[in-house]
């Protein structure tokens, strides 16, 4: 039985998803998981279940403390000390840094006497960075730059805990109280518009915290509309419950006769209200993140920046609804384009959803797509299924994935290969092609640094080509191939050497290269197997040319 | 100008209404005619804010008469769910206020006596200002003290080093502090002097917490290097 920390000072949805990682620690196993939180975000941690602690921060407090000059300084400093001595006083099996930001990390190497072992990053004393494993190297230096995330937060804080994924499980404190209310009142509005068992109760997610994550008015009142079309199904409108949303559900409502049910629900409510419902339409927002802890389904419309591949809904068969993925920009600060999602797209995954057989897919506007939501072993991937389609992009993120296999887990996952072959033949053959001239080049410059370390080493004053040679390796960090992802590992762990002489550094920088080029030849035989599946997939082909050429001579 | 009012004189009278009304320096804390109506015309006037506010700040005790009233307003509106807090700079009126039973001290707590450094060590009333309470001053008191609630309500906390560990109670926090150079500010200490250090204490990290806390609300950083 382990005594565990988590420490995550992020938003509300953040925290809600945190509930993932606790189940699996706590299932069966007798551990015990407390959480550190702000205070502000008491209302997500206060209706995790499973956890025997809650620590906040009053980070307002602090700051006021902090800024007012009425207030001496050393009380924010007191106050932030006091609010974290239950903890410190504590003894720890481990403290996970699940922020992964700085404030996280310097608290987490405070905690650090307290603790027989921290997980995610924090400091040493000399305050250079540590990190326990690879997975944390992965998640705190190489998906801040790759563009498209090729594995979800949730997984990698698994993997970087090295716990395992466990989906059963309650993960949310409910009200037995609330859950019977929005029971019984729900199933009476299926009952007066239609049939309990067969009026599907269609919930959207008015608002965001976000502007440009929200879904435009117009295409919502369109999107309430057409669901109103169909006999089969009720449209809801989930709001908070505080007088702007009031206001603005008011005014929505008032253009439909004000026949539109409003339902409004605070943070511990909301879960028995989605309890009952058929489906959730929903904008990046907690209200996302606190469906996939009550198993209800999700039809995620991903605006602005919202980071769906890292971040997005992590339910099995979730759909996302997105811009085709190379129009999309995650980083925060950059311009957005306009949304070419439409209510008519949105209703025909509404359809899709509801629909027993997947066969028919939805047709969407041009520059839309429809993920939807699996898993494999390394945990959630969201798969095109529907709509424009980047094969490149749709190639390079499920390779990534792979090579992570390779490289993290040594077990690659064969049905991968089959995935990428099916997006298209022509796209995957000349994708592994310029992989292969991409993994040659950086394999030159790996063998280049090398030859001129070992000449430093020989003679100082080669020292100067060593440099050149590393800075053109490193370069490689901007790659958009899979290079990409080995070579920021190598240049993370080549930040953190701490060697004391010429010698020992020297020593170290060579292990690290022979450990990139080891990762370009997983690389190699990633594309080795790709390249034996789109082989195996082109005899199929003219296999299956032949016999139905065979069937219509017989005929 | 930290410094208590100087109480050159001081009596008690009772007014037309048989209320009993100090004066101080010459002036009556409260009206010589019916100290109970200029009360309730006072808390009348301030309806409004305790309306939208269940803690109230007020600024003068005298002998409470416009507290109690504020109590049964209080009362009405929240119930027994409220909290005033009183400052009194003369702890005289204070002390006959209560020797006389004239004030009902439900939900209240007076500080009198005190300097405005005094009050501004006092983590329980530096909680209450933190939550912003409805303000309301006693305009005879005030007007009598003006330097003194001046000071109160202008008041700037000591920006230096030995200055700001006197004024912490825990002693590793204390302890922590002395470590810095006693004439720098806490900015200097900790945005400037604290990033440059080779090597991080336990208590170090939890101080570079705090900077990267209070980085975002506009506060001076040095340069930190990873």
């Amino acid at each position: 039985m382990k005594k565990i920390l988590i420490i995550n000072l992020r938003r509300l949805g953040d925290v809600f998803s945190t509930a993932h990682l606790i189940n699996s620690l706590t299932n069966g196993t007798g551990n015990q998981v407390s959480l550190l939180t702000y205070k502000e975000s008491s209302r997500a941690s206060e209706n995790l279940k499973n956890v025997t602690n809650l620590f906040e921060i009053d980070r307002k407090e602090i700051i006021t403390l902090k800024t007012n000059k009425l207030f001496s300084d050393g009380f924010a400093f007191e106050q932030l000390f006091m609010q974290v001595n239950g903890i410190k006083n504590q003894e720890w099996d481990q403290v996970i840094n699940y922020s992964n930001d700085v404030v996280g990390a310097y608290l987490a190497s405070y905690l650090k006497d307290s603790a027989k072992q921290v997980i995610g990053v924090h400091y040493s004393h000399k305050r250079n960075i540590i990190t326990q494993n690879d997975w944390e190297l992965l998640f705190n230096d190489v998906l801040p730059i790759v563009k498209y995330a090729p594995i979800h937060f949730v997984d990698c804080y698994h993997k970087m805990t090295g716990t395992t994924l466990i989906k059963d499980g309650e993960k949310l404190n409910t009200n037995p109280s609330y859950n019977e209310t929005a029971f019984s009142n729900i199933n009476a509005v299926r009952r007066e518009y239609g049939s309990e068992g067969q009026t599907k109760i269609i919930a959207i997610q008015m608002k965001t915290a976000d502007p440009a994550k929200d879904i435009s008015e117009n295409t919502l009142h369109e999107l309430v509309h057409l669901i109103k079309k169909n006999s089969e199904m009720i449209p809801f409108l989930l709001i908070a419950p505080n007088d702007d949303e009031r206001r603005m559900a008011s005014e929505f409502n008032k253009v439909h006769n004000g026949e539109i049910v409003v339902v409004e629900a605070d943070l511990q409510a909301v879960a028995s209200v989605l309890m009952n419902i058929d489906l959730l339409v929903t904008p990046d927002t907690a209200i996302k993140h606190i469906a996939d802890l009550t198993d209800t389904p999700v039809l995620e419309i991903s605006l602005g920046h919202a980071p769906f591949l890292k971040q997005g809904s992590y339910t099995k068969d979730a759909l996302i609804l997105t811009d085709i993925i190379s129009s999309r920009e995650f980083t925060t600060g950059k311009a957005i384009r306009p949304t070419a999602i439409t209510a008519t797209d949105i209703m025909s995954c509404i359809f899709y959803s509801m629909t027993q057989i997947k066969t028919i897919k939805p047709r969407l506007s041009n520059g839309v797509t429809l993920y939807q939501a699996s898993f494999d072993q390394m945990g959630i991937r969201y798969s095109p299924i529907a709509g424009a389609i980047n094969t490149d992009i749709e190639i390079h993120r499920l390779m990534s994935r792979q090579l992570i296999n390779s490289m993290f887990e040594e077990n690659p996952d064969a049905s991968i290969y089959r995935d990428v072959v099916n997006l298209d033949l022509k796209t995957a053959t000349e994708w592994t092609n310029i992989e292969k001239s991409v993994v040659t080049n950086v394999m030159k410059d790996i063998l280049g640094t090398l030859r001129s370390l070992l000449q430093s080493v020989e003679n100082r004053k080669s020292s100067r080509d060593f440099v050149m040679n590393l800075g053109k390796l490193i370069a490689h960090v901007d790659s958009e191939s899979l290079v990409q992802i080995p070579v920021s590992i190598f240049k993370s762990k080549l930040e953190s050497i701490n060697a004391k002489t010429f010698e020992e550094n020297t020593k170290e920088v060579e292990v690290l290269l022979y450990e990139l080029k080891s990762d370009m030849q997983k690389i190699l035989q990633c594309l080795k197997e790709l390249d034996a599946q789109i082989s195996t997939s082109k005899m199929e082909d003219i296999i299956m040319r032949n016999l139905e050429t065979t069937k219509v001579q017989s005929t | 100008m930290n410094n208590l009012p100087i109480i050159s004189s001081y009596e008690v009278k009772t007014s037309r209404t048989e209320q009993k009304v100090p004066v101080v320096n010459g002036v009556h804390l409260h009206s010589i005619y019916n100290p109970f109506k200029e009360a309730e015309n006072l808390i009348n006037s301030n309806l409004d804010a305790l309306k939208n506010k269940n803690e109230v700040l007020i600024l003068g005790l005298g002998f409470g008469y416009h507290v109690n009233f504020a109590i049964e307003k209080l009362t009405e509106l929240y119930g027994s769910n409220f909290k005033i807090i009183v400052i009194e700079p003369n702890h005289q009126v204070h002390h006959d206020c209560l020797s006389l039973d004239l004030l009902n001290k439900k939900n209240v707590l007076v500080y009198s006596g005190f300097t405005a450094q005094e009050l501004y060590r006092d983590l329980d009333l530096i909680h209450f200002l933190l939550r912003k309470p409805a303000m309301i001053a006693h305009p005879a008191s005030f007007n009598l003290y003006q330097m003194y609630f001046k000071t109160f309500l202008t008041f700037e906390a000591p920006t230096q080093m030995d200055d700001i560990s006197k004024l912490t109670e825990v002693r590793e926090v204390k302890n922590y502090l002395k470590n810095f150079e006693p004439h720098s500010s806490f900015v200097e200490a900790f945005y400037d002097q604290l990033p440059q250090k080779q090597e991080f204490t336990s208590m170090d990290f939890l101080a570079m917490a705090l900077v990267e806390m209070t980085k975002r609300s506009g506060e001076k950083a040095a340069g930190e290097s990873k």
